[in-house]
């Protein structure tokens, strides 16, 4: 059985535990607490293959990026969450994408992005379309979820599974050693 | 102006002859050449630039002519500078200078007088300086030391000019010709203006008074002269002028102490009266008012300014000076004349002297001689027998004689002697009475003039400080005439909240904009080339009006229910921009004020269409969608605007009422930016906003002379401290010690600043302190507080940029505020505290016992402990710490609202607050192990705030209470950090997989005994209770869950679980008795069972706490955030006890297929933490 280091990554209260504990306990958590890092493992069916998901529920809080790197280096697949209720949440995005892909020195990590808490559509900042023009530009899937009424949730963590699985198969030109190779 | 500059060449030529030859020593230095390059290629620069600037609305003829004008402009500035720094030709230097100076001045005025555009008092000012300098050098006192000094002066003044005429130049070619500078006055102010000027350059004329003055002075030396008491009078006119200008400047002196009090009161009672109307929305002629209370501030300021100037250098000091001078010369020159005139008479009465004594001499002669020839007479008539008497007494007569006769001819000889003495001294006393009369009347010829110029600025400044008033009194007149009575109510009638009417009207806007676009286009059009008295914003103000009245009310209804748009935008976009901004004179919002709702739509047709607008300015404006839903989450107050839309309306009225005077009237500005009093900025320097060099529109205070771009005016955070801002100063990451020295408690101005911006309004901001701020204005904001200390500005930034702010300075200290040496103790006593608090937890549910109590008395050791250690930190570390802790207990105060607990704070400040000295690169792997402690520490010092620094906030706790109260306080305080622990536990409990400290060790052997019991027991469990794992935690949420985990209590499973939990304490406190322990751990056992139904054994005392729990919300998401070794669970502890013993495989658990453990070799996360930390850390399993 296939393990899948997954990072859920994200700027504070956009709600990556949210999502985590979603997807893993079914259940919404309505604490407000920052996270400093938790782990979780659960095993899913992607497409008939069963695999393990280890997910690393990170802190979004700014006094622990210095962690940030410890992260990336050991995850595999990358869930990056903004809350589409906070236009800032989203501009943090770009630069924790930028560190993953500096750490991991390969374009391809497989990423998505997440726009969180689709449930407060009436309080939106950020519009579909801007989520979606940025994954395109990092050409990555892109989801708009929401904990609270779990939606798209078990889609995001099967699709992250996928995208691992597509990254880890032999590409006819593999972006992984050619980026090694320069490097 | 040509007749003034031939004036002015006399004018030269007569200074030139008083001139000592002292002056003509001048070389020309490095430094002022240098100054020449600059201006130059600065004025090059002007000319290239205007060349790229291609703006639509003015022909590239007239650009073409207005370059070539403003290159003849740089030639002569340039010819004025270079002939003052010409060495050869000293001789007529005056005369040169003087001559390129007129040039200059003619050139300007042609200049001017082509292009209406340019003439704005900026450059009048500056061309006026110029004159005024050169004119002010007295070029009699031209030295080697002083000439660098002197002519520097009139170098800036030259700089100021071209710098100056550089920015109106560029303003006007690239559309932005300014309202506030630009002569929007009549034209003849302009020209009287000028005739100023030209009064000024053509002093001229009263010089060439004064050289006849001169020729004529002789004459009235010489009529003194003539005079006895010429001197005399001269000095009692001497004494007179100084009597005259010191009951002169005494009056001046006394005027303006009135003024100033009168200006003063009146700014103070402008103030007031703004800031109470300022509040009072919808009130008809309000920004009128606002203006004129404005205009009356700023002139307030203009009238003591001009007081300290005059009191100062421009009048009362430079004539006091004199006067002094005046009687000091004089007394001296009394004093000398009268000790002359003393020796003169002393002279005079010797002369006297001589005379008597020579006539008495003669009168001896003649007496001795006639004496002698009656005896001789005597003698011929008398008998011989007498004759030998008679002739002895004849010899002695004629000895006698003789005598006298000698006598007498010494007499006259003296006599004489003291005649031509006196003669000489007389002569003397002529000369030297010229000589003073010379002096004096030079003298007075000085105090005359130091008079005239003192006089010319008394009337200058006066008339200077009054000549705005009668324009901002018109315009404001004018804006008056326009007002539509009743508007204001009806617009305040239409802001209402209501519903399906705002709908209407929104869709009247978008109508009403278009309209509203057309008219401004007119009226800046119409003013542009009318040039009328009003100023272009009253301009647009009628504009306004006309766009009310075009737009009539029936069209209105009309329109209502057309296009009827229920889209939440519109009616934001209606209500955002408040309707009394439409009253706003002075500021270039006209699209916005056109109508109350006209905002995005107008503005942009205005923008497009008025050169004068920028487009930048309505970023800031465009409707936002309003928050409907209830506020959820705290991140999306961060970017929202305003937050409510009366909020909105304030703060835009703040802004758009742009009170700042002169030039920047029309900018937009942020609340910091208007408490400046800006003008043009007049040399080059960097903008204390964005950190880059300003060349053009460019701002600066007059008073504490911070300069800005105009477009940073709009973001602008620093305000103005009414004196010289201080240089940019270093705050972030520098040594606390430093920052605290400035302050007498030690406490920087920046916390201080942050934490009271953040209580005064957004303690209930959800997320608060855990929200990131936004990055960009976050370092903005740093900057800002690095240029403008304690003057920034906050109540317009978003308390979540605040917030980061205040952690980013903390951070950044090189030492945290609890210092290095001190980390160890906090995190042992963290340690401990985490253990008391596991026992607190278990010993909850039991009844009142000894145990509980020696808890609390364990809990009071270590805030104690706490409490001295704090001691040992120096005092302003001391004082912060309990200012920064006081604010945070302050925020845990509001946490229903803001969420943000002790231990949600303590999480964001631990590491912020207490971190281990940092060596090298495996920082973030030690310290991610000391997280939970440091967060600990934090999280104690806020709950036992009161405590640690004795503050007794609440009178009732007081460190004498007894350990009962401490426990109540402490569950109360503590209860969301208790929360936030208990479900680690519990979800530990849960995931059952946990990697073992190494502490624990010693109770791996009691553990792994146990173990295969507890399988047998997990195994049941699974079987009686879980089908579905996954589901499970989700049961483990409701308090039910554990009144049926309740029911399956097994005695064998308590007697089981009792051991276990033992062994957490063990390592954990081994201090407490075992006898204790194992009761302890039963009950905390319980108490995690009642969330999580993995446990099968369930005490029946457990339920009396199932109440206690059901608020916990949270219980199955939180397995690592905390330190868990002292808290595991029993079976947790054991099942990795199993797996460290190896031998029991881990599907003895019997878990459902989706349970999954981690593997040693799944743990990849945390292997290089548990690598290097060795610290516990759990790793779930989540079914």
């Amino acid at each position: 059985m296939r393990e899948y280091k997954v990072v859920v990554l994200g700027s504070g209260g956009v709600g990556k535990s949210a999502l985590t504990v979603q997807f893993v306990t079914g259940t919404f958590i309505e604490k407000y607490d920052p996270t400093i890092e938790d782990f979780y493992r659960k095993e899913i069916e992607v497409d008939a293959s069963p695999s393990v998901l280890e997910i690393l529920d990170t802190a979004g809080t700014e006094q622990f990026a210095s962690m940030r790197d410890l992260y990336i280096k050991n995850g595999q697949g990358f869930i990056l969450v903004y809350s589409l209720v906070n236009q800032q949440s989203f501009q943090d995005i770009r630069p924790m994408r930028d560190q993953i892909i500096r750490v991991k020195r390969y374009e391809k990590v497989p990423v998505i992005l997440v726009g969180n808490k689709v449930d407060l559509e009436s309080e939106r900042e950020v519009s579909s379309s801007e989520g979606r023009a940025l994954a395109e530009e990092w050409g990555c899937p892109f989801m708009e979820t929401s904990a609270k009424s779990k939606t798209m949730v078990d889609e995001l963590f099967a699709e992250i599974v996928r995208q691992m699985n597509y990254a880890a198969q032999p590409d006819k030109d593999d972006p992984c050693c050619s980026a090694c190779n320069i490097q | 102006m040509l007749r003034q500059n031939g004036g002015s060449n006399k004018r030269g030529l007569g200074l030139a002859r008083l001139s000592t030859s002292n002056f003509f020593t001048i070389s020309n230095s490095g430094n002022w050449g240098m100054g020449r390059s600059t201006k130059s290629s600065s004025l090059s620069s002007i000319s290239s630039n205007s060349d790229c600037y291609d703006n639509p609305v003015v022909d590239p003829e007239y650009i073409m002519q207005l370059v070539n004008d403003v290159r003849k402009f740089a030639d002569v500035l340039l010819y004025l500078k270079e002939a003052i720094l010409s060495e050869e030709n000293q001789d007529g230097l005056h005369q040169v200078v003087h001559e390129r100076l007129g040039e200059l001045l003619r050139v300007l005025k042609a200049v001017i007088n082509k292009h209406q555009a340019l003439n704005s008092v900026d450059i009048l000012s500056a061309a006026g300086t110029v004159i005024a300098k050169v004119k002010a050098v007295n070029f009699k006192e031209v030295n080697e030391e002083n000439k660098r000094e002197l002519f520097s002066e009139i170098f800036s003044s030259i700089e100021t000019l071209a710098f100056t005429f550089g920015n109106s130049v560029s303003d006007f070619l690239m559309g932005d010709v300014d309202n506030g500078s630009s002569l929007g006055l009549p034209v003849s102010r302009r020209s009287r203006s000028f005739e100023n000027l030209s009064v000024e350059s053509g002093g001229s004329r009263h010089e060439r008074d004064d050289i006849q003055g001169h020729l004529r002075a002789e004459e009235v030396d010489n009529m003194l002269l003539r005079n006895d008491n010429g001197i005399e009078s001269a000095l009692s006119y001497a004494k007179a002028w100084s009597k005259y200008t010191k009951d002169v400047v005494a009056w001046v002196e006394k005027k303006l102490s009135l003024e100033v009090e009168c200006a003063k009161n009146l700014a103070k009672m402008a103030e007031t009266a703004k800031s109470v109307v300022g509040h009072q929305d919808y009130m008809p002629f309000q920004s009128i008012f606002i203006n004129a209370f404005q205009n009356d501030i700023e002139n307030n300021q203009l009238w003591q300014q001009t007081a300290a100037a005059l009191l100062s250098n421009k009048f009362v000091q430079p004539l006091l000076g004199r006067k002094n001078e005046l009687d000091r010369q004089r007394k001296d020159i009394k004093e000398l004349w009268q000790r002359e005139q003393k020796k003169m008479q002393e002279l005079e009465a010797a002369l006297r002297k001589a005379k008597l004594l020579y006539t008495q001499r003669q009168d001896e002669y003649e007496k001795a001689k006639t004496c002698a020839a009656r005896a001789e007479e005597e003698h011929l008539g008398s008998s011989g027998s007498f004759v030998k008497d008679f002739s002895k007494q004849l010899e002695k007569k004629r000895r006698l004689e003789e005598e006298a006769l000698q006598k007498a001819e010494e007499a006259n000889e003296h006599y004489k002697a003291s005649m031509a003495e006196v003669e000489e001294k007389r002569n003397y006393l002529e000369s030297f009475k010229s000589d003073v009369l010379t002096q004096l009347r030079e003298l007075i010829h000085q105090c005359d003039l130091t008079l005239k110029a003192a006089t010319v600025n008394l009337f200058q400044l006066q008339h200077a400080q009054v000549v705005s008033l009668p324009v901002n009194c018109q315009s404001l007149c004018e804006s008056a005439k326009l007002y539509d009575p009743g508007q204001q109510y009806s617009e305040f009638v239409r802001s209402l909240p209501k519903e399906g009417v705002t709908i209407e009207s929104g869709s009247f806007e978008t109508q009403n904009s278009q309209v509203d676009g057309v008219f401004n286009k007119q009226s800046t059009d119409s003013v542009h080339t009318s040039h009328g008295n009003l100023s272009q914003c009253s301009g647009d103000f009628l504009a306004q009006t006309l766009d009310d009245v075009g737009s009539p009310i029936y069209h209105r209804s009309q329109k209502i229910g057309e296009k009827r748009s229920s889209s939440s935008t519109d009616i934001q976009a209606m209500r955002g921009p408040p309707p009394f901004r439409s009253w706003s004179v002075g500021n270039q919002s006209g699209g916005m004020c056109s109508d109350s709702e006209s905002a995005g739509g107008s503005s942009e047709s205005r923008s497009m269409d008025s050169p004068s607008a920028s487009p930048g300015d309505f970023k800031r404006r465009l409707p936002r969608t309003p928050s409907t839903g209830t506020m959820s989450s705290a991140d999306d107050l961060d970017e929202r605007e305003p937050p409510s839309p009366s909020d909105c309306g304030l703060n835009d009225l703040t802004s758009e009422t742009a009170n700042s005077p002169g030039p920047f009237r029309d900018a937009n500005m942020s609340k910091a930016a208007q408490t400046h009093k800006l003008r043009k900025l007049r040399a080059l320097s960097k903008c204390r906003e964005c950190d880059s060099l300003v060349v053009f529109q460019g701002a600066e205070c007059e008073e504490c002379s911070l300069a800005c771009h105009k477009k940073c005016l709009e973001t602008l955070a620093i305000q103005c401290g009414h004196k010289k801002l201080h240089g940019r100063l270093h705050l972030f990451g520098v040594e606390f010690a430093q920052a605290a020295k400035n302050v007498p408690d030690g406490i920087p101005f920046i916390i201080k600043k942050c934490t009271s911006e953040i209580e005064s309004r957004a303690l209930n901001v959800k997320g608060i302190y855990r929200v990131n701020g936004a990055k960009s204005r976050v370092e903005k904001l740093c900057q800002a507080f690095e240029n403008g200390k304690d003057l920034v500005e906050l109540s317009e930034l978003y308390a979540h940029d605040i917030s980061n702010v205040l952690k980013l300075y903390l951070r950044q200290l090189p030492e945290p505020l609890i210092l290095f040496r001190l980390y160890n103790e906090f995190i042992g006593l963290a340690k401990e505290s985490q253990n008391v608090n596991e026992e607190l937890d278990a010993k909850q549910a039991s009844p009142k016992s000894k145990k509980r109590q020696s808890i609390c008395i364990e809990l009071n050791r270590i805030i104690i402990k706490i409490k001295d250690l704090l001691k040992q930190l120096p005092v302003p570390n001391y004082n912060t710490l309990q200012y920064l802790i006081g604010h945070l207990h302050r925020v845990t105060e509001q946490s229903n609202e803001n969420k943000m607990s002790a231990s949600n704070l303590g999480i964001i400040f631990g590491p912020t607050l207490i971190r281990p000295r940092q060596t090298d690169a495996t920082v973030s792997l030690s310290s991610l192990v000391d997280y939970p402690y440091q967060a600990r520490v934090v999280e104690l010092l806020i709950t036992f705030y009161e405590k640690i620094f004795d503050v007794s906030l609440k009178p009732l706790l007081n460190t004498s209470q007894s350990e009962e109260t401490v426990f109540t306080v402490r569950v109360a305080l503590s209860a969301e950090e208790r929360e936030s622990q208990q479900p680690r536990k519990s979800f530990a409990v849960k995931e059952g997989i946990l990697i073992a400290p190494s502490e624990n060790r010693a109770a791996d052997g009691a553990a792994l005994f146990l173990e295969s019991n507890n399988t047998k027991n997990t195994k049941e469990q699974v079987e009686t209770s879980v089908t579905e794992c996954v589901s499970l935690p989700l049961t483990g949420t409701k308090p039910e869950g554990s009144g049926k985990s309740n029911s399956l209590t097994e005695s064998s499973a308590t007697s089981i679980l009792d051991f276990n939990t033992s062994a957490p304490k063990e390592t954990g406190d081994a201090a407490s008795p075992a006898s204790e322990r194992d009761n302890d751990s039963f009950i905390s056992l319980g108490e995690d069972s009642h969330k999580t139904n993995f446990l099968p054994a369930k005490p029946n005392r457990q339920i009396t706490k199932v109440p206690l729990r059901v608020p916990r919300t949270k219980p199955a998401t939180r397995p690592v955030s905390l330190p868990v070794d002292r808290i595991l669970p029993p079976c947790v502890l054991n099942e990795r006890n199993s797996r460290n013993a190896g031998g029991i495989s881990p599907e003895k658990l019997g878990r459902s297929p989706t349970i999954e453990e981690v593997s040693e070799q799944g743990c990849t996360y945390r292997a290089l933490l548990f690598q290097s930390g060795n610290h516990p850390r759990v790793v779930s399993c989540m079914d």
